[in-house]
């Protein structure tokens, strides 16, 4: 069964990020393990987007040429279609050219008196292909004007989430920010316009919001005349909340998660929009991803009117106790992002180097190369390609999980992973280390903070991973994978 | 030291018990001379054969010393991920010729024949290296199993 995510602006594609590696260590419900998603976005080159965009493929290949059998590894099945603009003519740059401000002027029709009663001359003339620059009012009357559910995507969602009605509920969540451009507008109004459009046809839909808000601000970005403003967000956020409150989100909404932070982050920011607007990712996208995948969950019991509150014991670090998970299933869920970050650094740094060798020089004596790559006869340029994409991924996942346990604040320590292990500090600003610079040494303490009685150790985990895979799911590349991600287990 | 590393050094034991049992027939049933081996003028047949026994079983002792010396650097030594295949063939010849090295001090050291010495010599090196062989063939650490020659045709564990 699949679950749905439109993910707004640049907040919404991170979140977007960390479904994706979530979903890649197993944490998506396992009666629910696809995902389709849709990235909203006026600025189609956002530096944020383009990286989601790239991550799902690379996720993709591996899903596809991996046959790892497990149940947890790469077991989503991720569908990203967009990023969708709601700028729909792409001569069109302005709300004076959408809504034809010239005309209605000369005209002297009351549209024209609205536009100019609603927003600045500034803001009618500013260019939002790049974003709505902190001005919700702006893209939430855009959206308005450009969603239409009997053109793609929105027809295409459409058709998915009546197909999925049939086979049970329906599980859809808007992601975004409240207090920005893109995704403070766009979240209410195309929630509004979904359950609308659904009306009484799906009468086991849920809907659920991820709404974030501020967890970071910047300094301005110079020679730029509008842009968002760090120091309106609080106000923008007490709006905003006050605005769902008021207009009754939550008789539509099954679930509303609001994420944020005191302390907020600061971020570089380079530019408004476009490609280098690319925003690191946050640990609150691993928190907002804990309560997606907990929405996602349809065997979990629910409550109307419930409240629930995520905090951690210590302001200045995020540790794996303090992830928010749901009673009864949530340490497993920590346990496999745990998994995956342990499989990670072990593939890539102590698997990877004797894989590339043996894929280069044909063959291997290595154990785990013989029995299972040689011995099953894989085939070789499958595995290459396979292996390779894989280490593509999980140098990704490595550096998302790097910079979420590494924000830009004073004084944060991480709490779940040591980045020390797999990552150096160069000019105040964290890199993944390359191979020859990984020190097996200190493998022991990648995870923080864990109360397991096992100590992780290379040299087990590189025996174990010569054992037998006894799953007849696993098969060509996949079972040698499979039989890494087995030793990796904690 | 998990079961499986007791496993195998218990074998290793097992393959050298066959060793040692071939040494106690070879003395048992007088092999040397039932393949024409003489014992130089002034030495009794019976002192020949105990002293044939002490060298074959010091020669065995040191081949096993070097099978447990394997095993223990293949399994606690030199991480096997981050150690050339090349090393790995070194230190086990290094093994071997430690085997093989222990044979020649036997025939060195060991009872002179008056004639076919050369079959006394032939029991102590090909015994050596032949049970050094089989022990890392077949029962080395699971880091380095087919790292041995040959053992990749035979080790399906």
């Amino acid at each position: 069964m699949s679950n749905f995510v439109v993910a707004v602006g640049g907040s919404g594609a991170k979140l977007m990020q960390s479904l994706v590696h979530m979903g890649a260590a197993g944490l998506l419900p396992a009666q629910r393990r696809k995902l389709f998603a849709l990235l909203v976005d006026p600025d189609e080159n956002n530096g944020n987007v383009q990286d989601c965009q790239a991550l799902v493929k690379t996720y993709n290949q591996c899903h596809e040429l991996l046959k790892t059998g497990s149940d947890d590894l790469f077991s989503a099945a991720i569908n990203l279609e967009g990023p969708w603009t709601p700028i729909r003519d792409p001569r069109v740059d302005t709300l004076s050219e959408i809504f034809q401000y010239d005309k209605l002027v000369q005209a002297k029709a009351p549209d024209a008196e609205l536009l100019d009663l609603f927003f600045e001359k500034q803001e009618i003339n500013m260019s939002i292909k790049q974003g709505f620059r902190g001005r919700p009012s702006v893209g939430a009357t855009v959206f308005a004007h450009s969603v239409r559910f009997d053109e793609p995507p929105w027809s295409d969602l459409k058709e998915r989430i009546k197909a999925q009605s049939a086979e049970g509920s329906v599980r859809v969540i808007l992601a975004g920010s409240v207090f920005g451009g893109s995704g403070a507008s766009g979240v209410p109004t195309l929630v509004r316009l979904l359950a609308s459009a659904f009306g009484g046809q799906v009468t086991n839909m849920h809907l659920g919001l991820v709404l974030f808000l501020p967890f970071f601000q910047f300094r301005p970005v110079p020679g730029e005349e509008i842009q968002a403003d760090p120091a309106a967000f609080p106000m923008a956020t007490a709006e905003a909340l006050k605005y769902y409150h008021e207009r009754g989100f939550l008789d539509f909404c099954n679930s509303i998660y609001c994420v944020g932070e005191e302390v907020p982050s600061q971020l570089v920011v380079s530019a408004v929009g476009a490609a280098e607007q690319r925003n690191e990712p946050h640990f609150i996208e691993l928190v907002a991803g804990m309560g997606t995948m907990r929405f996602f969950n349809d065997q979990l019991p629910s409550k109307s009117g419930a409240l629930a509150v995520a905090g951690r014991k210590s302001e200045n670090t995020v540790a794996w106790d303090d992830l928010p998970y749901d009673e009864h299933k949530g340490r497993d869920l920590t346990r496999k992002l745990q998994q995956m970050a342990v499989f990670s650094v072990a593939y890539r740094y102590i698997f990877y180097p004797q894989i590339e060798a043996a894929l280069t020089a044909g063959k291997s004596q290595t154990a785990f190369w013989v029995d299972h790559v040689e011995r099953p006869k894989v085939d070789r340029a499958l595995a290459g390609r396979a292996l390779r994409e894989l280490y593509d991924y999980v140098g990704k996942f490595l550096e998302w999980f790097l910079r979420v346990s590494t924000p830009h604040r004073e004084g944060f320590v991480p709490g779940a992973i040591n980045p020390n292990v797999f990552a150096v500090r160069e000019s105040g600003s964290w890199r993944l280390k390359q191979i020859p610079e990984f020190n097996d040494r200190d493998f022991p303490d990648l995870l923080l903070n864990r109360l397991a009685r096992t100590r992780l150790d290379c040299r087990s985990i590189y025996e174990k991973s010569a054992r037998a895979v006894n799953d007849k799911n696993a098969a060509g590349p996949g079972l040698l994978v499979r039989a890494i991600y087995d030793a990796c287990a904690a | 030291m998990t079961k499986r590393t007791v496993a195998d050094l218990m074998l290793i034991i097992a393959v050298y018990a066959v060793y040692w049992s071939c040494i106690y027939l070879a003395t048992s049933y007088n092999l040397p001379q039932q393949l024409q081996v003489v014992p130089p003028q002034g030495v009794e047949e019976t002192d020949f054969l105990l002293n044939f026994n002490y060298w074959s079983l010091v020669v065995m002792g040191i081949s096993l010393l070097s099978a447990f010396g394997w095993y223990v650097l293949g399994a606690w030594g030199p991480k096997a991920y981050s150690t050339a295949l090349g090393t790995w063939i070194l230190i086990w010849f290094m093994g071997l010729a430690l085997a093989l090295a222990a044979g020649f001090m036997a025939i060195w050291l060991g009872p002179q024949a008056g004639e076919k010495a050369y079959v006394l010599a032939a029991f102590y090196l090909v015994a050596a290296a032949l049970f050094y062989y089989l022990a890392t063939m077949l029962f080395s650490p699971v880091n380095i199993k087919y790292v041995v020659p040959g053992s990749k045709l035979f080790r399906r564990w």
